[in-house]
């Protein structure tokens, strides 16, 4: 398994994490999944989650959910995965990731330390939901 | 008739389509009609139960359920049901 995206798309993946801190940022990726799968353009969101749980939880609304839907719909491409940051904690899924994963979809997960953006990387939760596998970014 | 709609994530679940047409005068008649046509969909809408997991979002024509008459909003010929999973990590 591996995802491809570029600089730039990296580059606001981190600075979505760096503007959320101390809170966790997200939103989703947006791109193509045929004999390979690319990030084309990401979605960035406001975390929904109430006040007190952004430290280390995020929700994304139905309704920002479907928009995203439309949105991708009208750039001819596809919701392929979502991204998220983990505040002064490593960036690997949490026992909460796993519990609200999807298979198919690919989380990026960034770890953002003391305000700064560190370094991400991608998971896919398997079929059986049991766990998840990382998959290898590669950067272009 | 309806047509179901659902998100990239669901599509490997009925057969890599992105919507699929169903019969049904309700939201609750027309996902019964949809786990019947693509059984592998059954698992990630109901729970063992037969009630829709809470992480499902239904609408109809872009409104939540949850605003018109849950699961027994009832349908027109031309409306489009989208089902999309809630989505949270931490």
């Amino acid at each position: 398994m591996m995802l491809r995206l570029s600089k730039d798309v990296l580059a606001q993946i981190h600075a979505h994490g760096e503007d959320a801190y101390p809170e966790e940022g997200a939103g989703f990726l947006l791109g193509s999944d045929g004999n390979e799968r690319a990030v084309k353009t990401i979605l960035p969101l406001t975390n929904s989650r109430e006040d007190a749980a952004r430290h280390n939880r995020y929700l994304i609304t139905p309704e920002d959910y479907l928009k995203a839907e439309l949105e991708a719909d009208r750039l001819g491409l596809s919701l392929i995965g979502v991204f998220h940051s983990h505040p002064d904690h490593p960036n690997r899924p949490s026992e909460f990731d796993r519990d609200w994963a999807q298979p198919f979809f690919s989380y990026i997960i960034t770890s953002v330390d003391s305000g700064k953006a560190i370094e991400s990387r991608s998971w896919r939760l398997i079929e059986d939901r049991s766990q998840f596998e990382e998959e290898k970014i590669q950067i272009n | 008739m309806p047509v179901l709609k659902v998100g990239a994530l669901m599509r490997y679940y009925i057969n890599n389509q992105a919507e699929a047409a169903v019969h049904g005068a309700t939201v609750s008649d027309a996902l019964q009609d949809a786990v019947t046509q693509y059984p592998n969909l059954r698992f990630h809408v109901f729970d063992s139960e037969g009630k829709l997991r809470r992480h499902i979002n239904v609408f109809v024509n872009d409104q939540n359920v949850r605003e018109l008459g849950g699961l027994e909003t009832k349908l027109n010929e031309s409306d489009r049901i989208t089902l999309l999973a809630s989505i949270s990590g931490g």
